[in-house]
This record gives C-alpha cells, sequence and structure tokens, in this order.
C-alpha cells in the first residue's frame, strides 16, 4: 500500500474517534424503497445500533415511495427548505431544480474522506461530470448496477404446436404474432390469445426511455436505427423523430395493431396488469425484464403448466438494424444537502457511506440478516426465500446504498431458481439480455436539461403518436409533415440545439453511436 | 343588553363546537393565502417566501401562452359542467323515489347500495371499468361481439371517453349527492302531503306541487356550490382513467398542473393555476348568487 491511501485511512480512523468523542451526529438519509412491497426497516434494526456505537452516527432512516409519489415528496421538503441530509434522486428535473435554488452541497470534499468508496465509485470523471457544474459535483453519482435487463420473451411450445421458428425479423415477427393470435396456439378452441403483450411506460430502471411511445417499443425504433430521442451522429445530431426511419418504425407499430395480434388494451394498460396478462398466458410474446420475469414465473407455471420461454434476439429492421433500446450508464444518484454541509455533516456522511460500501455495511444493508434473510454459500449470498419478501425487504431497504454490480453480487441478485422442475439460471439470461440487444449508449440524454415547457413536449409527442398508431390519424406524407411542423408551437426547435449543444460539450456526440 | 363576553359565556358550548371549523379555515384555507404570493414570485425554498423575487404576472402568461391552453380550458368545462347537468338529476329523482316508497326496508337496501360506490377509490372503480369496458374481454364488449359487432375501445376513444368519465362519476356519486335531497324532502311538513292526500292529489300531483317545489332552495344550494368550482373538473378520476390516445378529450387543467407544475418542481406555477381557478370560481358564484336570488330568492348568502 502506498503512503497516501495510508495516510487516509489513519484520518478516518482519526475521525471516527473523534466523532465517537463528541457524541452521535444526528443523519438523516432519506431513500426510495428498495423492496416497495414491504415496510421500512423497525425501530429495533440492529444497524442504527452499530451506528451509534461503531460511527457515532444517529441515523434516521426515511423510505419515499418509488415513482411520482417520492418525487413529490422530496419536492415538498424542498419547498420547505426541509431537505434530508442525504437523500436519493431520481428525478433529473428535481435535480436541475435543487441545484438551481442552490439546496444542494458540492460533495467533492466527501471523496478523499471515503477513499474505497470513491475510488470504485466516484472515479469516473466522465459519470461526475453528469451532476457538474464547473469544477463542483453536486451528487454521488454511482455506475449503473442493473441495465439493459428487458428482452422480448417468447412461447416456445406455442412456436413448436403450430410449427414456427423464433422470429428474426420486423416480418417475421408481425408473421409469428399473428399465427399466435389467429390460430389458436394453446390449443383451448377459444380465441383468447394475442401475439404480443406491451404497455406505454417510462420507467427509467433498466432502460432509459426517449421522447415517444416509450420502452416498450424501443426494439421497433431500434430495428430502423432511431431508438431513443436523439441521434448522436455530430454531422447529423437531430431528435430521432426527423428521420424518416421513425415514421416507418411508427408505421410497423401501426400495422400490429390494425391487424389486432397486440393486446387491444395496451394503451391503457398499467406495467402490472401486462405483467398480470403474460401470467395468465395470454400472450404469444411480451418485453418483460429479467427481473419481472424471475418474479412472475411462479405464477406463469402455475397457469400454464406446459410451458416454455425463450429469450428473443431484437427482430432485424429492413436494413438489418437491431437493438432492443437505449441504456445509460448512470445509476443511482445520492445528494447532499447544503444545509447537511455547512452544519458539518460531511465527515459523518463519508463514514457512513464508507461503511455501507464493503464488509459489515455492505452485507447488513444489501443483504439483511445474516443467517434469516441470507446465507453465504461458497460466499455467494443467497438469499432465504423461506423468509417473505414483506418481512426480509424491510432490513434491506437501503441495499442501493451498498450494492455495486460485482458478479458475486449479481449471482446472488440473480440465482440459479427452478420453478415447476424447470431450471433458470437468472443471471446468465441477464448477461444474454444485455449482450445480445445491441443496446445503446445514450447517457448524454442524462445531462440533457429539461426544457421549460418538457410536459407538453412530451405530451405532443407521445399523444401523436398514439394518434397514428391506434389509427386515430391516417399516417401519410401531409398528416406527418403536420406533426413534424406542429414541433415549432413548442420551442422544440430550442430544445434540440440546447440538447446538441449539452452533448457536443460532454463529449457525447462521436462519429459512431456508442454501443 | 348583554355584553359580547357574556354572550360568548352564555352560548360557550356552541362556540366551543365552532372552533374546530374555524381553526380548520384558518389554518388551511386563510393562512395559505399568504403563501400564494408565490404565485408572483420566483419562489426560491432557500430565500423563503418572503426573499424570493417577483417575477409579476409571468406565471400566468406561461399557463396562458402555454401550448395548450384553449384544450385544457375546454376538456376542463365540459366535463365539469356535464357533470353538473348529469349529475343532479338522477341523485334528485333517487331521492323522491327513497322518499316515497312505503317500504322502509327497500329504501334502506336502495340508499345503503346507492351510496357504497362513492366509499370506493377511483384506481377500484378503474378496475372495475376495465373489467366491464375493456375491449378484448370486457363484459360489455363481449356482449356486443357475441351480437357480430365490432368491440368498442371505451377508454382510449375520443368519442367515448368524455362520456364514460361522466357516466362513471353519475353511477358513483348519485348514491351520495341523493342525501342532501332526501334531507330537504324529510324536511319538508307532512301535513302538506296529508292536505293534499285529502284533496284528492295523486302521488305525482304531490311530487310535482310539494316535493319539487320544497326542493328548489337545496337545488341552489348544490348548484351554487358546484358553478364555484366548476374548473375542479376531477383530478383524481382523470388522472386514473385517462391516457395518451384520449389526452385531446381529456386532459384538464388539473392534470397539466400536475405534470408541469407538480412534476417538474415548478410550484409557482401552480399556484397561479391555483390562483386562477380561484378566482374565476369567486366571480362565477357571485354571479350565480345574484342571479339565483334574483329569479329564485333563493341563494347562499
Amino acid at each position: 500500500m502506498r503512503k497516501g491511501p495510508k495516510l487516509l485511512l489513519l484520518a478516518a480512523v482519526l475521525a471516527t474517534l473523534a466523532a465517537k468523542a463528541q457524541g452521535p451526529t444526528e443523519l438523516h438519509v432519506a431513500l426510495y424503497a428498495a423492496n416497495p412491497e414491504a415496510p421500512a426497516p423497525p425501530p429495533n434494526w440492529e444497524v442504527y445500533q452499530i451506528l451509534r456505537d461503531k460511527l457515532g452516527i444517529n441515523l434516521k432512516f426515511t423510505m419515499l415511495p418509488t415513482g411520482a409519489d417520492g418525487d413529490n415528496r422530496l419536492g415538498a421538503l424542498a419547498a420547505a427548505n426541509d431537505l434530508p441530509d442525504l437523500f436519493e434522486v431520481r428525478s433529473l428535473a428535481l435535480f436541475d431544480r435543487l441545484l438551481q435554488q442552490g439546496q444542494l452541497a458540492p460533495v467533492n470534499k466527501l471523496f478523499p474522506q471515503m477513499p474505497r468508496r470513491t475510488q470504485v465509485r466516484y472515479s469516473d470523471p466522465r459519470r461526475n461530470r453528469l451532476v457538474s457544474v464547473r469544477d463542483q459535483i453536486y451528487g454521488l453519482q454511482e455506475r449503473v448496477t442493473l441495465s439493459r435487463q428487458y428482452a422480448i420473451w417468447v412461447r416456445k411450445d406455442w412456436l413448436d404446436r403450430l410449427g414456427l421458428q423464433p422470429p428474426s425479423t420486423l416480418e417475421e415477427f408481425f408473421q409469428v404474432a399473428k399465427a399466435f393470435t389467429e390460430r389458436d396456439p394453446d390449443g383451448n378452441g377459444r380465441n383468447d390469445t394475442y401475439g404480443f403483450g406491451g404497455v406505454i411506460d417510462y420507467d427509467t430502471a433498466g432502460i432509459l426511455p426517449g421522447l415517444g411511445l416509450g420502452n416498450h417499443f424501443q426494439w421497433v425504433y431500434g430495428a430502423y436505427g432511431v431508438a431513443g430521442t436523439w441521434n448522436y451522429d455530430p454531422r447529423a445530431f437531430a431528435a430521432n423523430l426527423r428521420d424518416p426511419n421513425f415514421r416507418r418504425a411508427t408505421e410497423f407499430i401501426r400495422r400490429l395493431v390494425e391487424a389486432k395480434v397486440i393486446d387491444p388494451d395496451w394503451a391503457t394498460l398499467r406495467r402490472a396488469d401486462l405483467r398480470t396478462r403474460w401470467q395468465q398466458g395470454r400472450y404469444g410474446m411480451f418485453f418483460e425484464s429479467v427481473g419481472g420475469l424471475q418474479a412472475g414465473l411462479q405464477n406463469f407455471y402455475a397457469n400454464n403448466p406446459n410451458a416454455e420461454l425463450i429469450m428473443l434476439a431484437p427482430p432485424k429492421g429492413p436494413e438489418g438494424k437491431s437493438s432492443m433500446g437505449t441504456y445509460s450508464s448512470a445509476g443511482w444518484l445520492f445528494v447532499v444537502s447544503k444545509r447537511a454541509m455547512d452544519s458539518g455533516k460531511d465527515a459523518a456522511i463519508a463514514r457512513f457511506l464508507e461503511w455501507a460500501h464493503s464488509g459489515e455495511g455492505y452485507y447488513l444493508l444489501g443483504w439483511g440478516r445474516k443467517g434469516q434473510d441470507y446465507i453465504l454459500v461458497n460466499n455467494v449470498p443467497t438469499v432465504n426465500t423461506q423468509v417473505p419478501i414483506s418481512v426480509r425487504g424491510s432490513y434491506t431497504q437501503m441495499r442501493w446504498l451498498a450494492f455495486n454490480a460485482n458478479p458475486i453480487e449479481m449471482r446472488g441478485r440473480y440465482p440459479e431458481i427452478t420453478v415447476a422442475g424447470r431450471k433458470f439460471v437468472m443471471y446468465q439470461l441477464m448477461e444474454k439480455a444485455q449482450a445480445q440487444g445491441n443496446w445503446i449508449n445514450r447517457t448524454g440524454d442524462v445531462a440533457v436539461k429539461a426544457a421549460p415547457n418538457q410536459a407538453d413536449i412530451e405530451r405532443y409527442v407521445a399523444e401523436n403518436l398514439v394518434q397514428f398508431v391506434l389509427g386515430q390519424r391516417p399516417i401519410n406524407d401531409t398528416t406527418w409533415r403536420q406533426f413534424l411542423d406542429g414541433l415549432r408551437n413548442l420551442r422544440f426547435e430550442q430544445y434540440e440545439a440546447a440538447a446538441e449543444r449539452t452533448l457536443r460539450e460532454y463529449g457525447y456526440l462521436l462519429p459512431t453511436p456508442t454501443r | 343588553m348583554r355584553t359580547l363576553g357574556q354572550r360568548l359565556w352564555r352560548y360557550r358550548g356552541l362556540y366551543l363546537m365552532l372552533l374546530p371549523g374555524l381553526l380548520y379555515f384558518l389554518v388551511f384555507r386563510y393562512w395559505p393565502l399568504w403563501n400564494a404570493q408565490i404565485a408572483f414570485r420566483d419562489f426560491q425554498p432557500v430565500l423563503g417566501v418572503w426573499g424570493s423575487p417577483w417575477v409579476g404576472l409571468q406565471h400566468f402568461y406561461d399557463f396562458f401562452n402555454s401550448y395548450y391552453f384553449e384544450q385544457l380550458l375546454r376538456n376542463t368545462l365540459v366535463i365539469s359542467v356535464a357533470k353538473i347537468v348529469a349529475g343532479i338529476p338522477p341523485a334528485v329523482l333517487l331521492a323522491i323515489a327513497l322518499h316515497e316508497t312505503s317500504r322502509r326496508f327497500l329504501s334502506r337496501l336502495v340508499q345503503t347500495v346507492s351510496f357504497l360506490p362513492h366509499f370506493l377509490s377511483w384506481v377500484i372503480v378503474y378496475g372495475i371499468l376495465l373489467a366491464v369496458l375493456s375491449p378484448s374481454d370486457g363484459l360489455l364488449n363481449q356482449f356486443l361481439q357475441a351480437f357480430g359487432l365490432e368491440p368498442i375501445p371505451f377508454l382510449t376513444s375520443v368519442q367515448t371517453f368524455q362520456p364514460v368519465v361522466v357516466l362513471s362519476e353519475v353511477w358513483k356519486e348519485t348514491g351520495w349527492s341523493a342525501v342532501l335531497f332526501l334531507a330537504a324532502l324529510l324536511s319538508i311538513n307532512p301535513a302538506l302531503y296529508e292536505a293534499a292526500a285529502i284533496d284528492g292529489a295523486s302521488r305525482w300531483q304531490q311530487v310535482r306541487y310539494i316535493s319539487l317545489p320544497g326542493l328548489t332552495g337545496v337545488l341552489v344550494l348544490v348548484l351554487l356550490l358546484k358553478i364555484g368550482s366548476i374548473l375542479d373538473a376531477g383530478f383524481h378520476q382523470i388522472f386514473v382513467l385517462y391516457s395518451l390516445p384520449v389526452y385531446s378529450v381529456g386532459d384538464i387543467i388539473d392534470t397539466w398542473v400536475y405534470r408541469q407544475g407538480i412534476l417538474n418542481f415548478q410550484f409557482s406555477l401552480a399556484t397561479a393555476v391555483g390562483l386562477f381557478k380561484g378566482a374565476i370560481g369567486l366571480v362565477l358564484i357571485v354571479l350565480a348568487n345574484h342571479l339565483a336570488r334574483r329569479w329564485t330568492g333563493n341563494s347562499l348568502y
């Protein structure tokens, strides 16, 4: 070990001792629920005691509801100038707003106080730049721990029954979807199946949403080379929706809708409804994450004991292009309130985060109670599924502070499971989804600031596309031109120009799209 | 003559009962008006309400000039007025029917059953609507298909969305709204019905000449209150039911404020829209109250 890190460690130990001598530091941490199906940790959670005894920290943990409710709660705390000391931000609009209002503190001075964590997680200058203003870094930008985990899953038993091959092109996809809808693939004599199930969804976990019809149809736009909001080609930068191929992809989705091979409820269904329906066995093909599949397999095989699922590579478009969608290499974002930094809580925050990074803290926050919630099998944490998630989930609500996506961790999170006598090696499925999806890196999107009328822009694009796809509007040269011309009234050019400036400044406009 | 103190002491029980209501209005209705000034400021939490810079009418200007302003206003008014027009007659009819029935058990049963939907959240109602109206396996569409008709996407069609919103509100709230009318009917002097019956009036004539006139005061009251909140078209309901295909007929002022103001943390903008709605409501209620007093002799104040 070199002398520098030794001194830093010594300083950290001395700081801990000094803090203990002064009495515990109150630390308010707010994170989104890692397990929304479980309550917050109980008051007698051993972590509270350990932090008090070993680190001199009196932890107060607030669990935020996931989704917009959690964002709104943070927004309300910000409006009351009562932000927690350390908290997670998932809404980039909120991050920008807090930054603009001066409610966030630069985190630069935390880095030397938590050397191990910083080295592993915050040493990528490009990722840090996403949350920087001039030389000051305003957030602990983690690398992504879960991305590119979505895929199209196909009922192989239905393919076999109808004598079909897994589709590899859009045209084959259409034909297979049609057969699944019209040729009674489950053999029950009823017309109750659909070729494809997907919904309009903009969830940010594992896939990066863009302007348009949401995550579940990115693979169609990917087949035409226009997945995501922006074209990162520096010589032809523009919003992808201006590309003629964007219209062609939209026309393909319209074709699926017109042929009635998509569940006709798709435009109103929520993700939970979609999950219920594929588990019931209504769809021959559906868009789902590996994690979502893992959670639903038990139900699926209870309803469809003879089914077999396979993962489909993203279908190729007319020019041979394919991609399951876009992703960002930036993951969870933790920030420190200015009030916390001003009141000298930086040392306590750094101690806490360094503790959560490895060893005791990592296992306690990431995996729960050893021997109860998990055991170590060949060093791989193995979750005790006998304890329901509604119980063990309470003890891992802060897991995102600990997890770092190392291979052993991924094996623990996506283990080998047996459902209805079938073996599923989930981490291998995850690796496969990541490898064969031709995913497109669009990390730069994270740096692009929202337009002042962002909600109107998002509505305009998505609403028009839905109208085209549902046949509420014809797609022809005139209507498509009207759609594109209408963007002018939303000052879309200014948004586009600002995005280009940002992406150039941050170095994301590369000669060829980053894979 | 008693002094104010003596009167307060004498009626202390009543004043005590009034206190929680007064406190509610002071804390939740009047105190926030002070903070409503952020509608005219660029609110910065660090600087506080008082320290945030003034921006005049900028947020109002942004709202009025937003791309969808006219559509939002139109949708809000259409849905709100339709709910009033379609909602009051069934409630009045139900109240009269409950009042007229001589079978108490049946009356109570119907009242309870018609009450229940009021206590369901819109999320649950959405689930029920999906089960009935879904084009894939909804009850109604299966019925249509059994007769060889094409399924209708009730929740995603611009033609049917507003009727679904209005009718689902009527279904959910009729029983609850009928309570007020039923109370008014019960307060009518029974001697009037007895006298009418002795004079040979039929049940229908009793309804027409005693019950309906007896409801006028409550009808005016209900109408005035609804007019006062005409720009509240039902955020929770629309938020749960609407989707991209029907934004053009379903997006209302409150859902826009949620997306643009709350989700984008533009609290000043959201407050400005709230003030705008309040001002319109105030003008309408004063106007309607004046007209109601002039035409019917009944009014709120």
